[in-house]
């Protein structure tokens, strides 16, 4: 056996089980997920017709789908406007200062908790009776900041954010703070004796330091934004009404309460397609203005 | 260059032979199926003539009980038929129930008897057999409303009154009388809140489908006609003035509108309102009789606890129906290679003597002839309430083709409503998706 024979040979079996793998689980599924949008499938029936674009047709008319959706570009937008924040506080925590190590923990610990016990956390907390936030805000003295906070159609979605921002935002913050420790010391040492003050020192070396975890925290919000799911469902189930459902939420509920996999499967499709093209004008943007 | 073609053409190969391979698992499944089953246990046709069998069963309930209780009487068939074992698959909750039979449906690998809600009958009926024949149908008092096409697919093994709960004690308290009409309802629910020590009403709106007994079944009983839903799929303008779902909806909003459901009925889950019934912090609850059970174990009797019909009607010159729901539907799935025994073993399961243990076991009302169930509570509200039984039937597959493509969810709109949007706003809308995807046929 020759000795590229042999190597080829190590190559393909080496590569034979994940590859393989990756076939059947990923390719193979997205490839029916695709076959499926095309088609008129309840998700029981044995048979199914093909319907061609119509689903994406539907999907595109459906007033209730733009809503789900500006929900979701209220996660995004929310989500986005604290990214300063949280670049702050990772520069906080950057610092060397007493109990570092804990609040560091602190600030992480929301995203290691079980997505399905925060929200029950949360939805003891925002609890009409005896909840906790409305006794807090009645021992202050400020009854008139009380609100229906899962049943208000106006609050529900923020009192959602809050909830979502809780979670992933330490996160966030630990991603920058690695970013932020990855930037060599002799940098700013250099900065000083050049004279430079913190706030440029902030913009011409931190900023462009952390620019690559700043591209990851940005897709992870675009896609997270997109994909929030597991709060609104377990908190209002998407109500009342339709006040806080989200994309996913709407395409879970088309799936499996009212039995149309046909337009469940293009909604899904076409949310990987958002996450798609939103990642890479982000990047884009984000290039631009980085280099 | 070169080895990398050679890289390609081995991944579309492997690629290819994949999805044959897949393809190939599919269809030969069912084929591995039933050839394996009579061959399991040659050797056991020492002891018995005929080969071992064994019959899978899936059902849900939220009653932990009844779900060991069946678990128990499923065993004892094979003392009837000593080949035959019945294994039985049981689920807390039916919408994973519903979930899982869903995946199964798709991979064939259905149970051979399968539990079911009569709303499921349409989705599943190209999955289930004919049960014509069976002499078991003739004294089922409720199998023939649920007929498609004229052929029986499943049995219903339980029936319960729809009922608005309250407790005598707070009606005595504030010298209420029980109310017969929609009015005199209203009038109670008012004078509860006047009294400003009770909540009126306990809405768990939250959850959405607490509001069923309204959003849901108000437009059927009101339309006076058990075929209701079947019916508005015949109609383009089933939510216009004058119709019955406009006038049950108009019912609903005034009930909505004299906020007689505590400070947030929407911030409160079902679990939630009826902690507040059960504490004698609520007067007044609605539910099907599968409640009173669960309120008998939070508060350990039944002694301030009674019910009346939801009294829907405008005047007591109407007659006064009762909405019946029937549940725990059993049919025979027609992929099953096991059809014979488990036609013989739902005959068993069916006859009189295992069918009175099982309903006793559900603390409802029986839905065949000659049996009787003993439960005190609703022996003694028939007693005391005059009213015809209305059955709910489900609507017909063009109903649920319509409904799902506008994606209409009654308790979700209930939830709308108690939010303060308006009738005359959801109902034209509603109208115009109806009648469009009526017409996309």
């Amino acid at each position: 056996m020759s000795y590229s024979l042999q190597k080829k040979l190590v190559i393909v079996s080496f590569l034979f089980i994940p590859v393989s793998l990756l076939l059947l689980f990923l390719l193979y599924p997205s490839l029916r997920l695709l076959q499926f949008s095309l088609t008129d499938w309840n998700g029981i029936s044995k048979s199914f017709h093909y319907v061609g674009l119509e689903n994406y047709i539907a999907a595109f008319k459906n007033p209730d789908v733009w809503k789900a959706l500006t929900n979701n570009f209220l996660y995004f937008g929310i989500h986005a406007i604290f990214i300063p924040l949280e670049v702050m506080i990772a520069v906080f925590l950057n610092n060397k200062m007493r109990a570092s190590n804990f609040f560091r923990s602190i600030v992480f610990m929301p995203y290691i908790l079980n997505g399905v016990a925060v929200a029950y956390l949360f939805s003891f907390l925002y609890n009409p009776i005896n909840g906790p936030i409305n006794s807090l805000l009645e021992s202050i003295g400020l009854e008139s900041w009380i609100q229906n906070w899962l049943s208000d159609k106006g609050v529900v979605n923020y009192s959602l954010i809050v909830v979502s921002l809780w979670r992933f935002s330490g996160l966030h913050v630990i991603l920058f703070l690695a970013g932020l420790q990855s930037i060599p010391n002799d940098l700013y040492e250099a900065a000083t004796i050049d004279g430079a003050g913190p706030l440029k020192k902030f913009v011409h070396i931190t900023l462009p330091g952390i620019s690559r975890v700043m591209e990851i925290v940005l897709f992870l919000n675009v896609r997270g934004a997109l994909q929030v799911f597991d709060i609104p469902f377990l908190m209002t189930q998407g109500g009342p009404g339709l006040a806080s459902t989200t994309f996913t939420v709407y395409t879970i509920q088309t799936a499996f309460k009212y039995n149309n996999y046909g337009l469940a499967s293009s909604l899904a499709i076409i949310l990987m397609l958002m996450i798609i093209v939103f990642s890479y004008f982000q990047g884009k943007l984000f290039k631009g203005k980085g280099d | 260059m070169k080895r990398k073609s050679k890289i390609t053409v081995l991944l579309t190969a492997m690629l290819a032979s994949f999805t044959v391979l897949t393809a190939c698992g599919g269809n030969n499944e069912q084929g591995a199926s039933s050839a394996s089953s009579p061959v399991a246990s040659p050797s056991a046709s020492t002891t018995a003539k005929k080969d071992k069998v064994t019959l899978k069963m899936a059902i849900w309930d939220v009653n932990n009980d009844f779900l060991t209780y069946l678990d128990e009487k499923v065993k004892e068939y094979s003392a009837v038929a000593p080949n035959v074992k019945v294994e039985l698959e049981t689920f807390k909750s039916d919408g994973d129930y519903l979930q899982a039979m869903k995946v199964r449906a798709t991979g064939n690998e259905l149970p051979d008897i399968m539990g079911l809600k009569p709303n499921w009958l349409h989705d599943f009926q190209e999955q289930l057999l004919p049960l014509d024949g069976e002499a078991y149908l003739a004294k089922n008092k409720y199998a023939d409303k649920f007929a498609i096409d004229g052929k029986v697919y499943a049995v219903p093994m339980m029936a319960f009154p729809e009922l608005v709960y309250y407790h005598p004690s707070i009606f005595q308290e504030l010298n209420l009388q029980v109310p017969t009409t929609w009015p005199q309802f209203l009038d109670v629910l008012s004078k509860i809140k006047e009294n400003s020590k009770y909540i009126p009403y306990a809405m768990g709106g939250k959850d959405a489908w607490p509001d069923y007994p309204f959003n849901e079944f108000l437009p059927q009983i009101v339309s006076g006609s058990e075929s209701y839903l079947s019916d508005i799929a015949k109609d383009d303008q089933p939510f216009s003035e004058g119709k019955p779902f406009h006038k049950a909806y108009k019912q609903i909003e005034q009930l909505y509108s004299i906020n007689v459901m505590g400070p947030d009925p929407l911030g409160i889950s079902w679990d939630q309102a009826t902690d507040l019934f059960s504490s004698k912090q609520a007067a007044v609850v609605a539910a099907g009789s599968w409640f009173a059970p669960t309120y008998e174990s939070k508060v350990g009797n039944i002694d301030d606890l009674a019910a009346f019909p939801m009294p829907y009607r405008d005047s007591e010159s109407e007659p006064l129906k009762l909405m019946m729901f029937t549940d725990h539907f059993y049919g025979i799935t027609n992929g099953s290679a096991k059809q014979e025994e488990a036609k013989a073993f739902l005959n068993w399961f069916f006859s009189p003597d295992v069918y009175q243990t099982y309903i006793d076991a559900q603390k409802l009302v029986s839905t065949f002839e000659g049996v009787e169930s003993n439960v005190p509570f609703l022996n003694s509200f028939f007693a005391n309430n005059k009213n015809e039984a209305f059955s709910y039937i489900p609507g017909d597959a063009e109903y649920t083709r319509i409904t799902n493509a506008i994606q209409l969810d009654v308790k979700a709109i209930g939830q709308d409503m108690m939010a303060g949007k308006k009738v005359d706003v959801i109902l034209p809308d509603l109208n115009a998706k109806w009648a469009k995807a009526k017409a996309s046929k």
